[in-house]
Order: C-alpha cells, then sequence, then structure tokens
C-alpha cells in the first residue's frame, strides 16, 4: 500500500530535479567577459527610475548623457560635441555628435533627447528624479544636431545634473514597444548593450563595436546577484569573480595577505557620514548643545581603530576631492569644553535622548561607542534600532533626537552636500533630515548656485564655514572605498562616481585559463 | 474519504481569503512606507506624494484590501511596487527553484533520516550516544554556519563544487545538503521515538511470536506503524521550504521564492509579498492535503473514519 507513495514521490523529486538541471546548464566562463558581483538585483534600468548606485552603474554603460564626468571630475562631452552657455547664464545650447547610433542602428537625435527628458517628468512614469530637471524653463529640438535648454534662473550645478542617470537618453522606440517593462530591457547609445537578465541571478552586457567612442577593451560584462558577503569573497578567490568590493569586516583579511595586498585599489569617496540631531526639537534647536556633542565625541579615535583608518575625518559636509578652498577647523575631542557647553545651554546631566540606527551590527556597534562618549558628558542615550525601510521613515518624520546616517553625491559639486542636506526647502525626505532651518545659509547656498560655476565656490566656502559653526551635524569622516582584482584585470580603477566608469578601459587578459585549473565556471542561462 | 476530501477543497478559498486579509493587516500597520524606496534619498514631498497616490497606498486599508482581492479575482498578481515587473512572472521563474531545491533536500532527508531512525531504535546502545550527538547537531547546528563551512571546504579548499548560483546539479548539491541537515536530524529524531514505542506494542511481539522474519517485521509492521507522524514532519518541513529558505537561498545565490519574499517585505513591496503568501500558502495547504491522504493509505482507520 506504501509503495505507490514511495514511488510518485521519487518521481517528483526526479522531475524537480531534471528541472532544475535540464533548463540550466553550467556554462563555461565567457573569455574576455569581466566578471563582477552585485549585492542585489538592480531595482530598473529606466533612467528615469533609477535612484541606487548599483543600477546606476550599470546603466552609465548603456546610456550616454548630453555631457559626462572624467575621471578628474571634470565635465566633458558625451553625446554634445559642444555647448555654449549665454551671457544671462540661462540659455545653454548643445551640439549633439552626428555618428551616435542605437543598437539598431537608427541615429539618435535631438528629439531622442527631447522625449528622454519630457518622459523624466510625465507623472505617468512616477521619477524619482524631477527634481534634476527643477530649473529648467524650456527646453527646444531646434534642430536634429542642435538642443537648446533655457534655465529659469541661472543654475551652475546645472551641467553636473546633467551627468545623472536621470539624464540619459533612451530609444523611443524601444520605450514605447515595451511600455513598464522598459526597464527590464533597457536600450540606449551606450558602449555596451544588455543581452540577458536573469532577475536575482545575473545580467550580461556585451560590447558594442560600433560605439562613437571607440568600442571597449572587454567584450562584456558578467553581472552576479551574490547577496552574501562571505559567499562573494568565495567565489572571488576561486577567481570567479574578477573584481569585488570589499566589505569591511573583510579588510584586515584582504590587506594582511601578501597575495592579495598589491591588488587592492583604493578610493576616498565622495560622501560624508554624520551623526544627524533634530535641530527643530529642544534642546537641539540650540548650536551650543549641538557643538557640545561633537566635543565630547573623539571621532578621530573611532576613525582609526573601529574603522581602521578607512576614511578621512571630515571637519564639515563637504569632501576634500569637491572642495576647492581651505577645509575649516576638524572640532577636537575636548570633553571639559563639550560639559561646559552644555551648562551654558542649560541642558541638565542625565537628560535621555533617542539615537536612531539601522540594523546592520556595524552601525549598532559605532551606535554603542557614540552611547558611551556621550555618557561621558552626563546624557543618557535610548539607542533605536528600526529595519531600514521604517527608520527612513522615521527620520523624515522627524521622530528621532539623534540619527546615524551618511550622504552619497549624485554629482561631484560642493553644492550637492549643501543644497539638498542643509537649505530649508529640502526638510526631511529631501534630504535636510535634521531640519535644519537658517535664513542667512539659504541665502548663501542660492547665491552659490546662482553664481558663475567658477565664482560660486566662494559662497559655498561661507555656507560650509557657517555649517561648521552651527554643527547640525557631528561630522564624522569621509569613508575610502576599497575593492580586490584579480591579477589578469587590468586597467581597473575604482571611479570618485558611478557614473564616471563607462568601462572602456578596463580589459581581462588570457593568463587566467592557465591559473584556474579549469574551474572557471559561472551560471549561465537557457 | 470523499466528502472529507471534497470539505477539504471548500475549505481552501477560505483559507487563502483569512491568510491575505491577515498579511495585508500585518504589512499594513508594519512603520515604513512603499513610495520611500522608490525614491531614493533625495526627493521632493509632492514627487512622494503622487507615488503614493499612483501606487495606490495613500487610500483606507479596507479599500485597499479590496482593490487586491478584485486583482487576484482576475488571476492577477500585480505589478512590483519597486520593479514594476509583474509578480506572477517573477513567481513562474523562481518557483521551479525552490521546488528543485526543496524536492533535493528532502530525497537526502527522508531515506538518511528514517534509516537513521530506524537503526538507532533497533540498534546496538553503543552507537546511541554517538547518534544523539550527530542528530542533535543536526537539528541545533545553524543554517548559515552549515552552509559556509560546506562551501570554504567543498568549495574553496577542494574546489569541487561552486560556491554559488542558480543552476543545474552541480549548484544545487550544497544548498541541498545545507537544507537537508536540520530536516535529516529532526526527521531522525522523530523516527526513533516513534518506533521505538512502536517496538514496545503487543502486536510486535505477535508477530515475532507467529515465526515472521525480523525484517519483515521491520518493514511491514515497525515501519508502517512508524511512519504517520513521521509524514508529518515531513509534510511540515516540506511545506515550509516550499516557501522558500531565506538563509540557505542567500547564501548560496539560489534564486529562490524565500530570497524574493524576503527583499518584497523589506522594501514594502505589497504586491511582491502578497504574491509570494498567496503562492506558499496553496503549497503549504497542497501538502499537508497530500499528507493526509499518505495517512489514509497508510492506516485504514483514517480512511473509515
Amino acid at each position: 500500500m506504501f509503495r505507490p507513495t514511495v514511488k510518485s514521490f521519487l518521481l517528483f523529486v526526479l522531475t524537480g530535479l531534471l528541472l532544475a538541471g535540464g533548463c540550466m546548464p553550467a556554462r563555461e566562463r565567457l573569455p574576455g567577459y569581466l566578471s563582477l558581483r552585485l549585492k542585489a538585483d538592480p531595482t530598473s534600468l529606466d533612467p528615469a527610475l533609477i535612484t541606487d548606485v548599483t543600477s546606476g552603474s550599470i546603466a552609465a554603460k548603456l546610456f550616454n548623457g548630453l555631457v559626462k564626468m572624467d575621471e578628474s571630475l571634470r565635465i566633458v562631452p558625451d553625446l554634445a560635441s559642444g555647448w555654449t552657455i549665454s551671457d544671462d547664464r540661462c540659455t545653454y545650447v548643445f551640439r549633439l555628435r552626428g555618428d551616435v547610433t542605437f543598437p539598431d542602428g537608427r541615429g539618435m537625435t535631438s528629439q531622442d533627447i527631447l522625449y528622454s527628458f519630457e518622459r523624466v517628468l510625465d507623472p505617468a512614469v512616477r521619477s524619482p528624479n524631477t527634481w534634476v530637471f527643477d530649473r529648467v524653463a524650456k527646453m527646444e529640438a531646434e534642430n536634429d544636431l542642435t538642443f537648446k535648454i533655457t534655465l529659469t534662473k541661472p543654475f551652475s550645478p546645472f551641467l553636473g545634473l546633467l551627468t545623472m542617470p536621470a539624464a540619459y537618453v533612451v530609444d523611443r522606440h524601444a520605450v514605447e514597444a515595451l511600455g513598464p517593462d522598459f526597464g527590464a530591457a533597457p536600450v540606449g547609445t551606450g558602449p555596451f548593450q544588455l543581452v540577458q537578465w536573469l532577475h536575482n541571478r545575473m545580467l550580461r552586457l556585451s560590447a558594442r563595436k560600433d560605439y562613437f567612442d571607440g568600442s571597449p577593451k572587454l567584450k562584456g560584462i558578467t553581472y552576479r546577484v551574490i547577496p552574501e558577503d562571505l559567499t562573494a569573497i568565495a567565489e572571488f578567490e576561486i577567481g570567479n569573480l574578477d573584481v569585488i568590493g570589499i566589505p569591511s569586516p573583510e579588510y584586515r583579511r584582504f590587506m594582511d595577505s601578501s597575495k592579495w595586498r598589491p591588488l587592492v585599489v583604493s578610493l576616498k569617496g565622495l560622501n560624508t557620514y554624520y551623526l544627524g540631531m533634530n535641530c527643530l526639537k529642544y534642546p537641539f534647536n540650540n548650536s551650543k548643545v549641538r557643538l557640545a556633542l561633537a566635543y565630547a565625541i573623539d571621532r578621530k579615535k573611532i576613525l582609526e581603530t573601529f574603522y581602521e583608518g578607512r576614511g578621512v575625518p571630515a571637519a564639515g559636509p563637504v569632501p576634500p576631492a569637491l572642495r576647492s578652498w581651505p577645509a575649516p577647523e576638524l572640532v577636537p575631542f575636548d570633553p571639559k569644553l563639550a560639559v561646559q557647553l552644555m551648562r551654558e545651554a542649560g541642558l541638565p546631566e542625565g537628560s535621555e535622548f533617542s539615537l536612531y540606527v539601522t540594523s546592520e551590527q556595524e552601525t549598532l556597534d559605532l551606535a554603542e561607542i557614540i552611547q558611551d562618549y556621550l555618557a561621558g558628558i552626563g546624557l543618557k542615550i535610548n539607542i533605536r534600532q528600526l529595519e531600514w525601510s521604517a527608520y527612513k521613515a522615521a527620520i523624515n518624520r522627524g521622530e528621532a533626537d539623534l540619527f546615524w546616517l551618511s550622504w552619497w553625491a549624485d554629482y561631484p559639486d560642493a553644492e550637492n552636500f549643501l543644497f539638498p542636506t542643509f537649505h530649508s526647502s529640502n526638510l526631511g525626505a529631501g534630504g535636510n533630515r535634521t531640519r535644519y532651518i537658517n535664513d542667512k545659509l539659504d541665502g548663501l547656498i542660492e547665491a552659490g548656485r546662482s553664481s558663475a560655476s567658477d565664482k560660486s565656490w566662494k559662497e559655498y566656502k561661507k555656507a560650509e564655514y557657517l555649517i561648521a559653526d552651527e554643527a547640525p551635524w557631528v561630522f564624522f569622516w569621509h569613508r575610502t572605498d576599497y575593492a580586490v582584482r584579480q591579477p589578469w584585470v587590468k586597467g581597473f580603477r575604482l571611479y570618485p562616481i558611478y557614473t564616471v566608469d563607462k568601462g572602456l578601459v578596463v580589459e581581462t587578459i588570457p593568463m587566467h585559463h592557465a591559473i584556474d585549473s579549469g574551474f572557471g565556471f559561472e551560471p549561465g542561462g537557457g | 474519504m470523499k466528502t472529507y476530501l471534497l470539505k477539504r477543497f471548500l475549505l481552501v478559498p477560505v483559507v487563502l481569503a483569512g491568510i491575505t486579509f491577515l498579511v495585508f493587516l500585518l504589512i499594513w500597520a508594519l512603520p515604513g512606507d512603499p513610495s520611500l524606496a522608490l525614491v531614493g534619498e533625495r526627493a521632493k514631498a509632492a514627487t512622494v506624494e503622487s507615488i503614493r497616490r499612483e501606487l495606490g497606498v495613500d487610500r483606507p486599508f479596507l479599500e485597499q484590501y479590496l482593490g487586491y482581492l478584485k486583482l487576484i479575482m482576475h488571476g492577477n498578481l500585480g505589478r512590483s511596487f519597486y520593479t514594476n515587473r509583474s509578480v506572477a512572472d517573477d513567481l513562474i521563474d523562481k518557483l521551479p527553484h525552490t521546488l528543485a531545491l526543496a524536492a533535493s533536500a528532502m530525497a537526502l532527508a527522508v531515506p538518511v533520516g528514517v534509516s537513521l531512525g530506524l537503526f538507532m531504535a533497533l540498534g546496538k546502545r553503543r552507537f546511541e550516544r554517538f547518534l544523539n550527538v550527530i542528530t542533535m547537531a543536526g537539528v541545533s547546528l545553524p543554517v548559515f554556519w552549515v552552509g559556509l563551512i560546506l562551501m570554504l571546504l567543498i568549495s574553496v579548499k577542494a574546489r569541487l563544487l561552486p560556491p554559488s548560483g542558480t543552476g543545474g546539479f552541480r549548484y544545487i548539491i550544497l544548498p541541498a545538503i545545507t537544507l537537508a541537515v536540520p530536516a535529516f536530524a529532526s526527521i531522525a529524531r522523530v523516527t526513533k521515538t516513534v518506533a521505538m514505542d512502536v517496538l514496545n506494542q503487543p502486536f510486535m511481539l505477535t508477530a515475532r511470536a507467529k515465526g515472521l522474519r525480523r525484517l519483515r517485521v521491520v518493514f511491514t509492521h515497525l515501519l508502517k506503524n512508524t511512519l504517520i507522524p513521521v509524514v508529518t514532519v515531513i509534510g511540515l518541513d516540506f511545506g515550509s521550504y516550499l516557501n522558500g529558505a531565506v538563509l540557505t537561498e542567500t547564501i548560496f545565490g539560489w534564486d529562490g521564492v524565500g530570497r524574493f519574499a524576503m527583499e518584497g517585505i523589506i522594501k514594502r513591496d505589497y504586491p511582491v509579498v502578497m504574491g509570494t503568501v498567496l503562492v506558499g500558502t496553496l503549497a503549504f495547504v497542497g501538502i499537508n492535503l497530500i499528507v493526509d491522504l499518505c495517512y489514509a493509505v497508510m492506516d485504514p482507520r483514517v480512511k473509515k473514519g
């Protein structure tokens, strides 16, 4: 009686195995392809919808904008071969290259640019990036190779904004044919095109031979989605991945290894880590209390010990690479002065405050260190750990007294670390999560935004010094990123911002066949 | 039996409605907002509002829930808030992987677990302590530890199998073993306990007394009477594996339903969460039905009752 059940069960199991085995044969690693890791599947590769770095870094290889950023963060031509800016700094006229094509061979014209930009502003597209075109009054395709943008007011960071994915040019025909599925099958003018995307598993890009800026040295790029850090390291160590970013807990392992250390690359990132205070709430509406917190925490020591020196101390919000003026003075560690400032502000000892953090272990460890330092000046800190989505909602609502957060560049301009984060028009979700409101500062930032791009730094300098004095953030550090490559990867480097990397220089040299003992394969599709 | 089955089938929609309501209520009550995962770090309040409106998450709870019911009545699971892809398509893509992993794990765990359990019940006392330690370890070792150790030894050191990826036979072995470890251990322990209980029953003595050979006694009388509770355990394990094994899938980069559901929950991607819950509930109900059928096949008393 029991037998038929056993049989059908085994049959079931076998079918399962065959299903898995039959349609997904293991495939040899493709020569000439660079194999990279993604921590998560890209949300969407539709430039209008991209807000995360993962998706943005892939989109940078599939699309082009009018202008792009070079390695030293200068704005250089991309689809536009040149541009002129009117004397009132409100009208930008771009001359387009005539040799740009989409993968189907259709030539790109100013109509495609107009279509792409207007699409971002179309409410039906639900783009979160409409702010990129906030100051645009009018866009015109004057003729096939001339595109004109008129701004409402002079706006010095404007060209920088045009380097972002939101301003990439999409293939109108593909968008119209695919509708909402365009994000999964994107088509642009970039050096690579997407040939395969097995969601949550892998993406494959292949190089375009007819790319207008010279075809890439690689034949293509394979991105593998590997959520777990340790798994990614295992894949890297046996040579299945060509480059990986080094996760913080694994930093020592690579730096202490004589094999890997010479292959580690690093880059001072465009980011600022900070302890935010709710400046609308008592007692953090008083700059003395805010400064007291900064004096009370030995950030340099935390950076050197807990973070193993993987960063530079921050004196203000602007990362050093974007600052063309001398940095404000670092607030030293001085708990006595902190206590004095607290007394002056009338804040009694033993006051209790909440510190909101996300649920990663590293963040919690850091929060406990901060808690300990603040206990040293007699403040009681209650750490509240929230899951990411709840954390974000709470911070945007202004629920927390204190919170731990970082700000990363959208585009490399000092303005990107001042306007969204400290201007009163961006309270909450807009970026100013400390809810700092200061008319004088608003004025300085606005003046910087509307002056000529080579002069705006003077206003930004005043703004940053004012922020350093007022201390709505306790500035911690600018984090350095580390990655490690295989010996057979040539020309790899980290870029200050992901949009710079079009994947044109990096290449793999065939030596890995020798090292590899025939183990190089990866999950293919079928 | 037929009326019993009919009753069970009629209950399925009620269970589904109850589960969807509960889960919908739970994710609705959670703090956090699906629009926040979409807008990134820098969004105008107006953008957030218009996205909330577009997604329909600004509407009252009951309206949202009824809207969802209407959607699934049309056989549609909606589109992910986040990726804008069809949830049904994504699930169809991932279900075979989850099924393959669950089936392979059970294919390892059931024979090993049952025979080990029988061996522990019948075998020499000398192995008892050793086997107790083994099964206890199997039940208590965390999945991520077992998975990472297997990966280190078999993939990195010995280079026998790929460390991760969703693919064919070579890719499924490590995650299947990892998932099978706690399952085989719990099956073995249950089998042992039940078998020892059955061994003390008078009919076992009768069977031996009427001259049946030892093996025959084991296979017809002992096994048959032991399997009913064991099948329950197998059913529960298998049912939960069909709902995805989040940790195993994450460690081995296996593209299954568990990871999909997990990411949906983190991003408050309601259609994804609801879709996976719906399919998972169906799988669980289905497995339970099969388990019940197995009871009937194995134990005539169930059929009559």
